[in-house]
């Protein structure tokens, strides 16, 4: 008689999902997945409106990535009204990006995972939060608002309002920067660098040395990682060539257009799931399965492109053979991602470019289908539409990162259940190791529970045996 | 030249002038939604109803005639109540999502809910999608949007003297139609001359070629309006608050994570019960406060809503998707459920679309959270600002009943 434990919901995540973990009468986990319980249906509503709202509409799938849906939904738009945007709005666009990169992994790491780091994954789960993270490390808490704070002001700052900013449109953006506000910001950015280089060496120096154990049971598996990067190999998250590694870090492949993103990737479909596998077609399934996001950024980059990120990413890499391939490392990686950004929006914000006045271009000669793909906080964002002669959507299909690292995610849930649940008597405590480990993962339910969604809800992995467990009939608890 | 009075003013006006101009000489904020200067009255939309001495029925003050010795009185509470209820009306008649819309910032409808303290929307149901018409070059038609002022009627035959457009249908199947009908684009007799936009006081009428930037102008500051709310005793030294995320994109606790210090200063005098913030399992009891985002979309989300409702002294809609659905609701007029998981699943190989008996089933309709649970306050916009929140956490944990003097807006 096989037991099933049911986490509902998963606490500190952004969204509502929920665990179920089947375990056999010997305690032995046979099975693990995440489920989310949503579906918003954005393909669907897309459909009959005019191209020009879809960097507004598609903003409220996610109220934490906001800029990058707009910004993925400008550039589809770029195309398509045949508007290339001067380089003023690029270097905008690529400011926002980069604002919202920190305000991301800023609640990612210190308002939902820090908690588990300073208490204790098997702390007091009244004090396993950002306000008992304030009594307990009060620097640590401020450092981590000032960041967040930080990124939403210069959201704020540059494109109007901190959530959903109507900044990013077809052409360009909406509004040229101000010198005045130009300075504001600039003048922020030293102290933000070095909250960003407190928390590293928090991580590196209290946190990560007692890990090991963890870390080697947090999507410690061999995949591919995939993400956009620049011309010469450097972190690029508004615009770029798709580039992939493998798990030893060696080249896969590189400059790929991401508008072919359809035939590079395929999306498999298993009988025991209603999940869309994506995956890398060259390799075949299941062996072109891979990994987006902060810490497939930092495997896939030759380098960051900045000098004190350029550090950090030499020491990161010590941390794998090849590459790293435990997301419980994303941590890190987000660290390392935030002290990036801040370098390099000091040198967007030096380059006098950024104030040019001309920030919107013309449209030209209009297409009917446009691709726009930029690295969001979680990962490569994909958004692609179709439309008629009117300028009206017909068709659009948005392919968000959380849900191209569903697969990866639940396999490292069964990784930890099975290290840490297997025969052991279940405490909160040990629940929340699992817990510890999708937040890891920094899953964004808000961007999943659009359309596409739905088809990771409920993903099953088949138990050692090969046996493919029933979904109906378990209970909780 | 009529003498007359205005809520106890004497004022004069010229011959033949209306009821309007004689209020407006009178100083009296009179709102108005179909009146346009500089062409015929329209008289429709009757928000500028008026009282007269002896009449026993309220008048259009923009298509009546002023005459000699009328007592006008302009904000009874009889009138406020009527202008609340057209504005609320009018919202439920159409597809208002500010969320998005081009003319958020300057929409006149946005901001007669906003001066009329309208916060959200009593009356339920789902009208159909209306198809948008972009046929013409530069602008389009979202009769979503449309509340049927005829504001670009007039300017298109008394000023363009184009007349192309005009009102076809009746009842609520009335649309504004190009040339009695059809498509806007065939228009023979559009000159695409564009006084038809400038005159739409909501985004139904608009220029493709900006459909969203006018969403980046800034927000306003003067607001009216206020909020009865029971204050919560608190059951304790600290205030017990919780918040919910049902169907939204957790833009509105990105709001709340926006008071930043602010929230650590808070923090002293409440603790964060339930939360996506904090690990807790089950909605806990004796909630003083609780703060919703999201619309009723759900089954899941219904059942834990009317226990938090239960378990709470105070329940705050948080968000226009909590409030009136917004951009989580317009799956209902695309199909609802079904249609948005048959596109979800029912293309390309694979299972047709998740029949896990543990997935809660979602609702036929969304619904906003006072449609499902009783609110006792409400905080619109996509989302409400950090300083909205802020104003409302403090004045509550104060004791105190919140005035949000009209500083919400919808999205």
């Amino acid at each position: 008689m096989s037991r099933r434990i049911v986490i509902d919901p998963v606490t500190r995540i952004e969204g509502h999902a929920r665990v179920t973990i089947e375990l056999a009468e010997d305690g032995q986990v046979l099975d693990a997945r995440v489920q989310v319980a949503e579906i918003r249906g954005f393909e669907s509503i897309c459909v009959g409106r005019p191209l020009r709202e879809m960097p507004a509409l598609t903003a409220r799938i996610c109220g934490i990535c906001p800029v990058s849906h707009s910004l993925a939904a400008a550039k589809a738009g770029d195309l398509i009204v045949g508007a290339e945007p001067p380089p003023a709005a690029r270097k905008l666009r690529h400011l926002m990006q980069l604002a919202q990169l920190v305000q991301s992994h800023a609640l990612s790491f210190f308002h939902l995972s820090a908690p588990d780091f300073v208490a204790g994954l098997e702390g007091d789960p009244a004090r396993r939060n950002l306000l008992g993270l304030h009594e307990a490390m009060p620097g640590l808490a401020v450092d981590g608002v000032g960041l967040r704070r930080l990124g939403q002001e210069v959201i704020a700052e540059v494109g109007g309002r901190r959530v959903h900013p109507a900044f990013a449109v077809p052409g360009g953006v909406t509004r040229p920067l101000e010198p005045s506000a130009r300075d504001r910001l600039r003048a922020r950015l030293p102290g933000a660098i070095a909250a960003a280089g407190r928390a590293l060496d928090w991580w590196k120096g209290q946190v990560l040395p007692g890990r090991a154990e963890e870390a080697a049971h947090c999507g410690s598996f061999e995949s591919l990682f995939m993400a956009l990067v620049g011309p010469e190999g450097e972190l690029s998250h508004a615009e770029g060539r798709l580039r992939l590694v493998n798990a030893q870090g060696e080249l896969v492949a590189d400059g790929l257009d991401p508008a072919s993103y359809r035939e590079l990737l395929g999306e498999a479909a298993e009988p025991w799931s209603y999940l869309k596998l994506p995956y890398y077609r060259s390799f075949g399934y299941p062996a072109g399965m891979y990994r987006v996001g902060p810490l497939a950024r930092l495997n896939v980059a030759t380098r960051c492109g900045t000098p004190r990120a350029d550090r950090e990413l030499r020491e990161f890499r010590s941390l794998g053979r090849g590459a790293v391939l435990s997301t419980f490392h994303a941590h890190q990686a987000r660290l390392v991602e935030i002290l990036y950004a801040l370098e390099r929006m000091e040198e967007l914000l030096d380059d006098s470019g950024i104030l040019g006045r001309e920030v919107l271009a013309a449209p030209g000669a209009p297409r009917s289908e446009g691709l726009g793909a930029c690295e969001a906080p979680r990962g490569t964002l994909f958004h692609h539409y179709r439309t008629d002669a009117d300028g009206l959507v017909t068709w659009a299909n948005l392919l968000v990162a959380s849900g191209q690292n569903a697969l990866a995610m639940n396999r490292a849930v069964r990784q930890i259940a099975a290290r840490w649940l297997g025969g052991a008597r279940l405490t909160e405590a040990l629940l929340n190791r699992v817990e510890g480990g999708i937040r890891a993962f920094d899953p964004c339910l808000s961007c999943s529970a659009h359309a596409d969604g739905r088809r990771w809800l409920s993903v099953r992995l088949v138990a050692p045996d090969g046996r493919v467990l029933d979904e109906a009939g378990g209970v909780a608890g | 030249m009529p003498n007359l009075t205005v809520d106890g003013r004497a004022v004069s006006v010229r011959p033949g002038g209306t009821v309007l101009e004689a209020c407006r000489a009178g100083g009296a904020a009179v709102p108005t939604l179909c009146q346009l200067d500089g062409v015929s009255p329209g008289g429709s939309c009757r928000l500028c109803l008026v009282e007269v001495e002896g009449l026993p029925r309220p008048l259009p003050a923009c298509s009546t005639r002023a005459w000699e010795g009328m007592e006008i009185a302009t904000s009874s509470e009889a009138l406020r109540r009527h202008r609340h209820n057209v504005v609320e009306l009018l919202f439920a008649g159409g597809h208002h999502v500010c969320a998005f819309c081009p003319a958020s910032g300057r929409c006149e409808l946005q901001a007669l809910a906003r001066d009329l303290g309208v916060d959200h929307v009593t009356y339920g149901g789902t009208r159909p999608f209306l198809s948008l018409d972009a046929s013409r070059p530069r602008f389009a038609l979202d009769p979503g949007r449309c509340v049927l002022c005829t504001r670009c009627v007039r300017v298109c035959a008394e000023v363009e003297g184009a007349r192309t457009l005009g009102v076809s249908g009746r009842g609520w199947r009335s649309r504004i139609a190009a040339d009695g009908g059809g498509r806007w684009g065939d228009s023979t007799s559009c000159t695409d001359c564009g006084k038809c936009v400038a005159a739409c006081p909501t985004g139904a009428l608009f220029e493709k070629a900006v459909a969203a930037q006018g969403l980046a102008h800034p927000e306003p500051q003067e607001l009216r309006g206020s909020a009865a709310v029971p204050v919560p005793g608190a059951s304790g030294p600290r205030l017990r608050v919780a918040t919910l995320w049902l169907g939204g994109c957790s833009g509105c606790h990105m709001s709340l994570l926006d008071l930043d210090e602010r929230l650590l200063d808070l923090a002293g005098r409440m603790d964060l019960v339930y939360s996506p913030l904090v690990d807790a399992k089950e909605f806990p009891e004796a909630v003083d406060l609780c703060l919703v985002e999201g619309a009723v979309a759900s089954e899941d989300h219904l059942s834990l809503l009317r226990r938090a409702r239960e378990r709470s002294r105070v329940l705050v809609s948080l968000g226009d998707c909590a409030v009136v659905g917004n951009v989580t609701a317009m799956r209902d007029p695309v199909g609802g459920a079904e249609t948005i998981l048959r596109r979800a699943f029912g293309e390309g190989a694979g299972p047709a679309g998740p029949r896990d008996p543990t997935l809660p089933r979602l609702l036929e309709r969304v619904r906003p959270v006072h449609q499902a649970v009783e609110v006792d306050l409400f905080l619109p916009g996509c989302p409400p600002s950090a300083d909205l929140i802020h104003a409302a956490l403090s004045s509550l944990l104060a004791g105190r009943a919140p005035d949000l003097a009209g500083r919400y807006r919808f999205g």
